[in-house]
């Protein structure tokens, strides 16, 4: 659904991605996975339009974005789980979700429904979203994204700042979200084992250039990948 | 209430910062056999005048000496005065205060038999014939001090100039301090039998005040009496 | 008595400076825009219930209500085409820099202007003149303040609700919560900067509208409010536009209240070095500087 052609962006001087292709079908999960600083964040801002890019194109359903405002990119079904989760701190919780809704009318048997796949969200519907736990605004984030039934799902490090159990508890409910839905995935990840795991497809970005691509399962298996990413040396 | 003293005055004085009130504070209190029974000093502009006219009502005045340099501080008060059912004579201490535009803010009603003491001389049988082209020139029923002081000064410093040859301070204060203007067509504005004359402290000499009484809504000068058009009401 | 006398006047005036200092903090809460001509606004809303009262024949309720119309398009018509395009030409250090320059610029051309069409002296609602008290007691209590103060009341309370509890309020407190999340569930961060604006202005003006049913309005006017009322807005908390409210409030009862034990003539002086005193202890003011709606 998502075609990323030859993507170049700059900010002033500093090159943060070249020549970047890749693309999303429906119903698929990719990851992206590299270092710190290896224009992963870049990219998303980029398909949400927040970045301007130099050159190439970002197609959706095969109509170019260029020139679409940020705003309306959630409107053609991409929605994004910024990094660092960035929920209104001071609204509550049920607030944040009917904000995602992106209409005046909120359907409340959705909301509803985000409760039911995040039951701690529920507890602290009335909570200023600011006092929930890390792990807590990471479902509020990603319920928030939800709200507007998107059909691309973005998420941007998830897994930052949580403790070991809460990571492998958001990955379960990413996957669970994928297995029940019609929803394509696109997610950015550090932790590069997890996000192997969890997806179909992956991308290796390094210093702004897709440098390896191909099926999770190969990669997971590749012994370069290992090495680099995974934290794992080659025995004896 | 039991008077004050003799003369069964119960005099408030309530003024503003205004430098020039220090002075006629301390004359009248020199001048003033009994004590004065309340006094009020603020800081223009008044925001509100309930808490300094409430204030002053406590302590019951019958003559209320009203120093406000600026329209929107004499109006509170005079309103707020009538509002808190004061009874009392208010002297307004400044040439404003018989402006029309204090009428269109107080209305006739709140304004009847407050006394103005001013240094311009408002359209008794003084200066008719410089109101009369001002009426024609502007419309106006008569001029306001401004208008007065703005033209005096102008044509004063004229004549100053013209006496003195050449644009230099000193040479100007010099011409100021020499005259003894008779015939500056503008000082028909000053109050009957004034002279524009400087002594040596500089200050001017044989001035004359003008006392003119609001009565129905219109300022009536009450003294001199070779230049007044109505007589001294007292207040009921 | 005279205290309690003194109470209801703070209050009064509090009210007033409270609805002012809301919209400047709703302003700076969602723009971060700090606005020099929010008090002119309120100038020209004085004078605008004049003229209108004049030519329609009607009271000064109706009139500010028929204001709001312009005002808004005012609003709307100032961001558009100054404030946003200052911050688009990149004309100091940071677009802040060049907005807050602009608001003051707007500020001289809105009290100069003002003082072209209608000159320097004061002008008044001719119904100011009636001298209406209610009596309780030896209380006396001001007709047109109080009608005021509830209309303050009665706005500040709606524009809360409706930040709270309407589509609309949710994406102004979202897009001033965080803007780039805001335009990641779609909020239109421009439309909703735009709107803040406009009903800021339009606070502004319907305050005017209620205090030039008592308070003679002059070009200056503005410039007596708009100390108190960025002192009212840095009391509560920058952004923070109940403690805008709550700021104003006290900065009222404060001024009427301190002359209980301090000569009227410092009771400014009161008023900004308690404000002083709570910048050394809450340097983020009483209710901390958070963007809260």
């Amino acid at each position: 659904m998502i075609v990323i052609d030859n993507l170049t962006v700059a900010y002033g001087s500093v090159q943060a991605l070249t020549g970047v292709s890749l693309e999303i079908g429906a119903n698929e999960f990719v990851s992206i996975i590299g270092p710190n600083g290896a224009g992963k964040t870049t990219l998303l801002k980029s398909i949400s339009n927040v970045v301007p890019w130099q050159s190439g194109d970002i197609r959706v359903d095969g109509t170019s974005i260029r020139g679409r405002e940020g705003w309306d990119i959630a409107r053609l079904g991409i929605s994004h789980v910024p990094e660092g989760r960035r929920v209104f701190g001071q609204m509550t919780v049920e607030d944040n979700l009917k904000i995602g809704a992106m209409s005046s009318r909120v359907d409340m048997a959705q909301i509803q429904g985000i409760y039911d796949l995040f039951p701690h969200l529920a507890a602290r519907k009335h909570a200023r979203a600011i006092t929930l736990s890390g792990g807590e605004q990471q479902m509020l984030a990603i319920g928030r994204a939800l709200m507007s039934r998107p059909r691309l799902l973005m998420l941007d490090e998830p897994s930052m700042g949580l403790a070991p159990l809460l990571v492998e508890q958001v990955f379960h409910h990413i996957g669970e979200l994928f297995k029940s839905s019609s929803l394509s995935v696109l997610l950015i990840e550090q932790r590069a084992t997890e996000a192997l795991e969890a997806s179909q497809r992956s991308y290796v970005l390094e210093q702004g250039r897709v440098v390896i691509s191909g099926p999770s399962a190969k990669l997971l298996n590749d012994p370069a990948i290992q090495s680099s990413y995974l934290g794992i040396t080659a025995k004896g | 209430m039991r008077a004050a003293g003799s003369s069964g005055i119960r005099l408030a004085l309530m003024t503003d910062n205004n430098v020039a009130n220090v002075d006629v504070k301390a004359f009248i209190k020199k001048k003033l056999t009994e004590p004065v029974v309340s006094e009020q000093t603020w800081t223009p502009p008044l925001a509100d005048a309930t808490p300094v006219v409430s204030a002053v009502m406590q302590t019951n005045p019958n003559v209320i000496y009203l120093g406000a340099t600026s329209t929107s501080d004499q109006t509170l008060v005079i309103k707020q005065l009538a509002a808190q059912g004061s009874k009392a004579l208010i002297i307004l201490g400044a040439s404003s205060g018989a402006n029309p535009v204090l009428l269109d803010a107080v209305g006739a009603k709140g304004m009847e038999g407050v006394l103005v003491v001013t240094g311009v001389s408002f359209p008794g049988k003084g200066p008719a014939e410089i109101d009369k082209r001002y009426a024609t020139a502007t419309g106006r029923a008569f001029m306001d001090c401004e208008a007065m002081t703005g033209y005096m000064n102008i044509t004063i410093l004229g004549q100053a100039l013209e006496k003195a040859g050449k644009a230099e301070p000193e040479a100007l204060n010099q011409a100021l301090k020499e005259m003894d203007a008779h015939d500056v067509p503008s000082l028909s504005l000053l109050p009957g039998g004034s002279r524009l004359r400087f002594g040596a402290n500089g200050r001017r000499e044989g001035v004359v005040v003008e006392l003119v009484q609001w009565q129905d809504g219109r300022p009536l000068v009450v003294y001199p009496p070779e230049v007044a058009n109505g007589t001294l009401k007292r207040r009921a | 008595m005279y205290a309690l006398q003194l109470v209801i006047a703070g209050l009064q005036q509090g009210g007033i400076i409270a609805l002012l200092s809301m919209g400047l903090a709703l302003m700076f809460g969602v723009l971060r825009l700090v606005n020099f001509a929010q008090a002119d606004f309120m100038m020209l809303g004085m004078y605008g219930v004049i003229v209108l009262t004049a030519t329609l024949h009607t009271n000064f309720v109706l009139s500010s209500l028929l204001l709001a119309i312009p005002a808004f398009a005012a609003g709307l018509f100032v961001y558009q085409f100054i404030i946003r395009q200052v911050a688009k030409a990149k004309l100091a250090s940071a677009p802040e820099h060049a907005q807050l320059l602009a608001t003051l610029g707007l500020s001289l051309v809105l009290q100069n202007g003002a003082e072209m069409i209608w000159g320097a002296t004061p002008r008044s609602l001719p119904s100011a003149q009636e001298l209406s008290v209610w009596h309780i007691g030896k209380l006396s209590i001001d007709q047109p303040r109080t009608i005021g103060f509830c209309i303050a009341v009665v706005v500040a309370v709606t524009m809360l609700l409706v930040l709270r509890n309407t589509h609309i309020g949710r994406t102004v407190r979202a897009a001033a919560s965080d803007r780039e999340a805001a335009i990641y569930v779609g909020i239109n961060v421009r439309k909703a900067y735009l709107l803040t604006f406009a009903v800021s202005i339009l606070l502004s003006v319907i305050v005017g509208g209620i205090l030039v049913s008592y308070y003679p309005v002059t070009p200056q006017t503005g410039s007596d409010f708009i100390l108190l009322m960025f002192t009212a807005v840095i009391m509560g908390g920058l952004g923070n536009v109940m403690g805008a409210m709550a700021g104003g409030l006290i900065l009222g009862l404060v001024q009427s209240l301190s002359q209980l034990i301090i000569p009227l003539e410092l009771n400014n002086a009161v008023v900004f070095g308690l404000f002083l005193a709570l910048m050394l202890v809450r340097p983020k003011g009483i209710f901390g500087e958070v963007t809260r709606l």
